[in-house]
């Protein structure tokens, strides 16, 4: 506390502060001591915020130099009454005056600080998410000196999906911009558990990986230069991530130096990586790979991830030009990988962030608007009561109350409001947090460190106080400058409020309803293009069906089981499982997505036999898969010409071939795809199959992504170790996973499992980001079309408040019920027309930025516009007509002795 | 020598820190201190209203700084009355007292004793 003081103390003039602050701390200090003992808690907290007002008070009497210069807001603060009172005494008074006047109005009060939690507690939520993706420290030395490596192709500008290891070893060898380079390549192990084999996901890397990126371990160390040369291909050693380490192990202290069984072989523990760390991705092992097996024909190559460091001193600008001319060099001289082939370098930051950067920075904007709203909420309804209370005010003014004395009396309200509005509002904000934990999707970069910190409470606190002082002190300094006699004549009697003020709260309700319309409107067309998403077709059927995904090899070795028995006795397990009503197999379940189950995407060129081939360059390919015979039937992919695969088709019979509507369509417009022939491999190993049926399209990689051409095999024509099993459960799928797992364990323990998951599941994966970003956006549209309801519903009610005197005559006056509605209505109602004029132009202007996020839909769909325009006006109306029908029932003789 | 009439009226904060420094020097806590008894716990200055009327009283020569008594800790600040400071504290005594005697005249206070 003393500290505070202190810090305080920079208020006052310098010389002053040089002359009596240590004696002012020392004296605070004593006084504090010795009155302590006595003092209950809220007797503690009034000493100091005393002390703390006589520093505010000297700090502007000992300025002004005499008693009776300055304004009188300064007055206010500096003089103290005769009876040894002091302003901070009287902020005390106030505090309890007002916290009495706000009880006595509870609607008033709900709604105001409801607003303001409301607004706070929503969009101090989302900025938690913001500033937890974008704005958190990276666990890497200076990551802004990392940068991510890519291959394009300066042709045609694609960017490669990774980078080179022979690469990468050019550029460490040569720049002299960059201080740093290494790669990593996607590795999996099995490790021996309790004597079952588990698939363990991890990365190789190569030398001066963890230097490029700047990572120290929290247990252990990294790599010694001497641990990157071993026999074979198994490193004696590996690095582990710290969730696998508390995860799998417990957390064990002396996990260091121990041993892990993976691959059969026995391989120690180096360390353990830092919490966050998860460069190029999340995984469990990082193990050691030396340079040496890349050579010049893999140089082509991308499926390794790159990252290389800034040298001190180089500019990303510099290095980007250095590394343009040894990628130009480097084309030179291997001409064969390398042609017009370029290197890209983008800052780690980027890397790892950039896809979610636009939608959060537009729910961010989402996030201003409903605050925007709030504060006009605050205002609005704090220049209502204060048109309500000027016939208070005018008798305090006439009873001597001074102009700063009305401020002090509002401004004390609107700040309870704010500190009670802040308060509930950090409470939403935690509610707000979790929701959006338990509810975002898994791949958002760090979802799991999402939690209210001080800085994001410091965010809260500033949006209250701006509201607090938007809302409360601007109207009400206005109010401190009345004309008494034009507040005493007009009270009573009053319209609602002053003429600027009434204008100033119905340019707050139209902005709060263009406000409300452009969230809507934003949300609307974010869901129509998510309901189109989800009417395309998906070509297959995934309710019911669990695929449970392996990796195969080894078999048939040495006498031992092959892979046709151990598939053949996995399903006979599989079918006599009760639940299962059929089992298939493919080389590659759509829909996978390398998070649970792996992607095998294998693209072959083809000849179409009796063609003209096409030039060299342009040659057709399409993806390739290998199901069973079944495979058709189990997913209910629909046949559309021809025939599928029979038991009948084996490695006796011709090979035949299956493909989907988007190849025959685009290699045989005329139609006729069945009979035709494909070729595939070159030269002696050329194959030729014969097409013996169509099928319909799948959308292999989602929703969103259209089909693409396709040829089915069969296994037993030509196999592969990579094999899904799906099975059609009769009930929930996900509950066969163990017995699945169980029944490929029986057959062989020690074929490790690389995944199971449901393919309705697979599909969660791919529509949670939409779903993510709907949701949030939505709930602020509701958030934001509650306040504009609030708003008018306010500013309606305080005016029918207002003039019930005038209504109680209109009504004396034979004035009709019908009329009076129809009177506050039309108010009402013109306001809100204005207000959803202005936010349709506003979205007009505004949805152009959700281009990237639609799908299917224009950002200026007039259905979505007119639709959601007529909502926001059909809720405001209702708001409207609330008081409206209030105003009807007022009682005229009540309304008259009011006057 | 100024004219104390000048310093008329003075704030009671003012008043009361002469009045305690006129029974003897007096360091800033001690002040507030004697301040809180003679009033009997109604006036209990903060640090920061003190120390302006300090430095005010100091620059208008009503005040000065004072050697500390001995075998106190010499760090504190002790200030005493000026010649000038005892007699503005006369001067507004008295004018306090006229006050006072027109409103008994008054009636508005009782002739006798405290009200």
């Amino acid at each position: 506390m003393l500290l505070w003081y202190r810090r305080l103390l920079v208020l006052l003039p310098r010389g002053f502060r040089r002359e009596f602050g240590e004696e002012m701390c020392r004296v605070v200090e004593e006084h504090w001591r010795a009155r302590r003992q006595e003092f209950s808690p809220p007797e503690m907290a009034g000493f100091w915020l005393r002390q703390a007002g006589a520093v505010l008070r000297a700090a502007v009497t000992v300025r002004m130099g005499g008693r009776d210069q300055g304004s009188a807001i300064l007055r206010t603060l500096a003089v103290r009454n005769a009876d040894g009172r002091g302003t901070m005494d009287g902020f005390w008074m106030d505090l309890r005056h007002s916290a009495r006047s706000l009880r006595k109005r509870p609607l008033f009060t709900l709604l105001t600080a409801g607003t303001l939690a409301l607004g706070i507690g929503s969009s101090t939520a989302l900025f938690s998410a913001v500033h937890a993706v974008l704005f958190r420290d990276l666990p890497y030395e200076q990551p802004e000196r990392v940068v991510a490596l890519f291959h394009d192709n300066r042709e045609t500008g694609e960017r490669g999906d990774g980078f080179s290891a022979a690469n990468a070893r050019s550029l460490l060898d040569e720049s002299e911009r960059l201080q740093a380079a290494a790669v990593a390549e996607p590795w999996a192990w099995d490790l021996m558990v309790d004597g079952r084999a588990e698939a363990i996901r991890g990365w190789m890397v190569s030398p001066g990986f963890f230097e490029a990126v700047g990572a120290d371990p929290r247990l252990g160390r990294t790599f010694l230069p001497e641990e990157f040369d071993y026999p074979g291909d198994q490193a004696p050693v590996v690095l582990m991530s710290h969730g696998t380490w508390t995860g799998r192990f417990g957390s064990d202290p002396d996990i260091v130096g121990s041993d892990l069984l993976l691959e059969g072989q026995v391989v120690t523990v180096v360390g353990v990586l830092p919490p966050e760390f998860a460069l190029p991705d999340k995984a469990e092992l990082w193990g050691p790979r030396s340079w040496k097996p890349y050579d010049d024909p893999s140089r082509a190559s991308d499926y390794m991830a790159g990252f290389a460091r800034l040298a001190p001193g180089a500019s990303l600008e510099e290095a980007r030009a250095e590394v343009d001319r040894l990628a130009a060099s480097l084309s030179e001289t291997y001409p064969q990988t390398n042609t017009s082939m370029g290197f890209r370098l983008i800052p780690l930051r980027e890397h790892l962030f950039g896809d979610v950067r636009t939608p959060l920075l537009i729910l961010l904007g989402a996030v201003g608007f409903v605050l925007l709203i709030a504060c006009a909420n605050v205002a609005g309804l704090i220049l209502a009561r204060g048109a309500e209370r000027q016939r208070e005010y005018a008798l305090r003014g006439a009873l001597g109350a001074s102009a700063g004395r009305l401020v002090r009396i509002v401004a004390t309200e609107s700040f309870l409001l704010a500190g009670v509005g802040c308060l509930l509002g950090v409470g939403i904000t935690w509610l707000g947090v979790q929701a959006i934990q338990s509810l975002g999707p898994d791949h958002l970069p760090r979802i799991d460190e999402l939690s209210v910190d001080g800085t994001v409470l410091l965010f809260a606190v500033g949006a209250g106080a701006l509201s607090a002082i938007l809302g409360g002190l601007a109207p009400s300094l206005r109010l401190s400058r009345p004309d008494l006699k034009e507040m005493m004549s007009q009270g009573g009697r009053g319209t609602s409020g002053s003429r600027s003020s009434l204008k100033l709260r119905n340019r707050l309700v139209v902005a709060e309803v263009a406000a409300a319309v452009v969230l809507i409107v934003g949300a609307g067309l974010l869901m129509k293009s998510f309901a189109v998403l989800l009417d395309e077709e998906l070509g297959f059927d995934p309710t019911d069906r669990l695929a449970v995904q392996v990796f195969a090899y080894g078999y048939g070795q040495d006498g031992g089981m092959t892979l046709p028995e151990f598939v053949n006795g996995v399903v006979d397990r599989l079918q006599a499982t009760p639940g299962v009503e059929q089992v298939a197999l493919t080389s590659s379940v759509p829909a996978a997505t390398d998070g649970t189950l792996a992607a095998i995407d294998v693209d072959l060129p083809f000849l179409v036999a009796d063609r003209a081939p096409p030039p060299e360059g342009r040659e057709s390919r399409a993806w390739s898969q290998q199901v069973s015979f079944d495979y058709f039937e189990a997913m209910e992919i629909p046949l559309r010409e021809g025939r599928a695969f029979e038991r009948s088709d084996d490695s006796e019979s011709p090979r035949v071939m299956v493909v989907n509507e988007t190849l025959a369509r685009r290699h045989f417009p005329d139609g006729r795809a069945v009979g035709e022939q494909l070729l595939l491999g070159s030269g002696e190993r050329q194959t030729s199959w014969e097409i013996v049926g169509v099928v319909a399209d799948v959308r292999s990689q989602g929703h969103a992504r259209p089909p693409r051409p396709e040829f089915y095999r069969s296994l037993s024509q030509s196999g592969t170790g990579s094999l899904t099993f799906v099975i059609e459960t009769s009930g929930d799928p996900a509950a066969l996973t163990s017995e699945a797992r169980e029944a490929i364990w029986e057959v062989n323990p020690s074929q490790s499992i690389w995944g199971a998951a449901t393919l309705e599941s697979l599909l969660g994966d791919w529509l949670k980001e939409r779903r993510f970003n709907l949701m949030l956006l939505g709930g602020f549209a509701v958030v934001a079309l509650l306040l504009a309801a609030v708003g008018i519903y306010g500013l309606m009610s305080y005016s029918v408040e207002q003039r019930v005197s005038e209504l109680g005559i209109r009504k004396a006056l034979g004035g009709q019920s019908g009329d009076i509605v129809r009177m506050v209505l039309r108010e009402g109602a013109g306001l809100a027309v204005a207000g959803v004029v202005l936010g349709i132009v506003g979205a007009l202007l505004l949805t152009r930025f959700l281009d990237g996020m639609l799908f299917g839909v224009e950002p200026t769909d007039p259905a979505t516009f007119a639709l959601l325009s007529a909502a926001v006006l059909g809720v405001a109306a209702l708001a409207a007509l609330l008081p409206a029908l209030r105003a009807v029932r007022i009682d005229p003789m009540v309304a008259l002795r009011e006057e | 020598m100024d004219s104390p009439q000048r310093f008329l009226p003075l704030t009671h904060v003012v008043y009361h820190v002469l009045l305690s420094l006129s029974h003897g020097n007096r360091h800033g806590y001690g002040i507030i201190k004697d301040v809180a008894r003679r009033t009997g716990g109604r006036l209990e200055l903060e640090a920061g209203t003190l120390y302006a009327a300090v430095k005010r009283l100091g620059d208008d020569g009503l005040i000065q700084d004072v050697a500390a008594p001995p075998d106190t800790d010499a760090r504190r600040r002790y200030y005493g009355l000026t010649e000038l400071g005892t007699a503005v504290l006369r001067a507004e005594s008295e004018r306090l007292e006229e006050l006072v005697q027109l409103a008994r005249d008054a009636r508005i206070l009782p002739s006798h004793g405290r009200a």
